[in-house]
């Protein structure tokens, strides 16, 4: 089953400290007041990031969620990934490996554990299930 | 008969070392004091005074400073050659003992930690009659040599391959003391937690509050503090409550742990300050960067909400304490100032409050209700909801 709403991608900026944090927010904003936002904020380029930074990701992600919709991480630099991992903040989201693998997990509509133990199941499973 | 030392804080390849924002590992404080300090003692043992060893380095500017303090708080003489080649101020150095009469002169690199019987490795060098002998253990070169002082081609040979390779075929000195090479963060962690384990000669400074856990001269733990054992928390440091420091860790001196922060597997440096309700784990933390040991990168924090310099102690203790008192005092003349009755946001009619809501009556009459035919005393005050069905 797919969605028909789009996924936007969002790469942020080399360097997210406060006035940079305060520029993107304003950026996405429009994109957080649709209705049920689909976000992934790629997050390859970024080379520093403060605790603004880490603020503006968990109120984008408020912001999504309150929609009914959801922001998702992807390719996170060793940077990024070090800071929101200190702040106690990586458990929040959903962190993928590259963009479209987040976008991808957008159209699924069953989550991803739920896929995975279908597909790790034996064929006569899947064909029970498929029926 | 005249050993002279030799003690290269910094890479003689080029002007960048292996170390923690340009500061060398060895300069490092691990568990009280720097390593360095643990391998001057361990000369001091052999015979050495501090007149006999000097300390060259060829470190910028910025970590320069840091390492000078470290070396003159062990009264040794400090030579920095800032952006030069190490190589060169060794030759000089060495030229310079062999011309003042010394017979045999020790070069360390103290890039690496190594407990070496020192008088041992003289006796080897002189007995065997090496012109070069490297100390090595299983895994190669340790980084310590004992070199005659009659072979300054042999010297210059070994200083411009950056003490990687002889001149001619040595024996060499095996040494089965503890040994790590210190490369990286992870090496460093490696040495606290084998201190912790009694594997080699460092032991925290401070005492042993608990079984397992040491603490500096004015080292202050707040009570709602958590400390597991194995850790050592280094004089004037500061751990506030709720914070949790566990599993080998080591907060060194003047560092401030803020409140609900956890420290697991990580050393904080000397008067490093760290956030509140942080998560810092297998990490080597201080000077406003973060070296971590599984991700294998170090990265440079720019947020004083995150990193900072800690406050300094007796300066900021009185400031502290003066705006403490002021703040007392303020509130102890004035009336407390009440926050403003905040305005109740727009609810639906559905589910919006009386403006003004009926008093409740709180005498305790009862009222008696009959369930069953048995009559129940309730307060009057009391509301009885159902909830679903028969509930």
């Amino acid at each position: 089953m797919e969605t028909s709403r789009p996924v936007v991608v969002k790469r942020m900026p080399t360097r997210v400290d406060q006035k940079a944090a305060r520029e993107f927010l304003r950026e996405v904003q429009p994109f957080l007041k649709s209705d049920r936002p689909q976000l992934v904020f790629d997050l390859s380029q970024v080379k520093q990031l403060d605790s603004t930074g880490v603020d503006v990701l968990l109120h984008c992600m408020t912001e999504a969620v309150r929609r009914d919709g959801d922001l998702k991480l992807a390719a996170l630099s060793p940077e990024s990934a070090i800071i929101l991992e200190i702040t106690r903040t990586a458990r929040l989201f959903e962190i993928y490996e590259t963009s479209t693998d987040a976008a991808r997990s957008f159209t699924s509509f069953l989550p991803n554990f739920v896929r995975n133990q279908i597909t790790r199941r034996p064929a006569s499973d899947e064909e029970h299930i498929a029926a | 008969m005249d050993v002279k030392v030799i003690l290269l804080t910094g890479n003689p390849g080029d002007s960048k070392c292996e170390g923690f924002g340009e500061v060398p590992f060895t300069l490092l404080d691990a568990l009280g004091r720097p390593v360095l300090h643990h391998v001057v003692e361990r000369l001091r043992r052999a015979g050495f005074q501090s007149g006999d060893i000097s300390v060259l380095s060829n470190l910028r500017p910025a970590a320069a400073a840091y390492s000078q303090r470290v070396v003159e708080r062990l009264g040794l003489s400090w030579t920095n050659y800032s952006g030069a080649s190490l190589v060169r101020a060794a030759e000089g150095k060495f030229a310079e003992y062999a011309h003042a009469g010394a017979e045999v002169i020790l070069v360390i690199q103290a890039g690496a930690y190594a407990e070496i019987d020192y008088e041992g490795l003289i006796q080897f060098h002189l007995e065997s009659q090496n012109r070069v002998t490297c100390v090595s253990d299983d895994d190669g070169l340790v980084g310590t040599f004992a070199i005659s002082s009659s072979r300054r081609n042999d010297a210059a040979y070994l200083f411009r391959h950056n003490l990687q390779s002889c001149r001619t075929t040595s024996v060499p000195y095996l040494t089965r003391g503890y040994v790590n090479r210190l490369q990286n963060a992870a090496d460093f962690r490696k040495l606290v937690v084998d201190a912790f384990a009694e594997e080699n000669s460092i032991r925290p400074v401070g005492r042993e509050i608990r079984p397992g856990v040491w603490a500096g001269a004015g080292a202050r733990i707040e009570r709602e503090a958590r400390i597991v054992a194995p850790a050592f928390i280094g004089a004037e440091a500061k751990v506030c409550k709720s914070a949790v420091i566990t599993r080998g860790s080591s907060v060194e001196r003047c560092a401030f742990v803020d409140c609900g922060t956890v420290v697991e597997n990580a050393t904080v440096l000397p008067s490093s300050y760290i956030g509140a309700g942080l998560d810092v784990t297998h990490a080597v933390v201080g000077f406003r960067r973060i070296a971590h040991i599984d991700r294998k990168i170090e990265i440079e924090v720019r947020d004083r909400r995150l990193l900072a310099p800690a406050p300094k102690t007796a300066a900021w203790r009185i400031s502290a304490m003066t705006a403490a008192a002021m703040e007392f005092l303020r509130l102890g003349f004035k009336p407390e100032r009440r926050p403003a009755p905040v305005a109740a946001p727009d609810l639906p009619p559905q589910i919006a409050t009386d403006p003004e809501p009926a008093e409740v009556s709180l005498n305790n009459e009862l009222q008696q209700i009959a369930v069953n035919g048995q009559p129940i005393e309730y307060p009057n005050n009391v509301a009885v909801m159902r909830r679903y069905g028969n509930q």
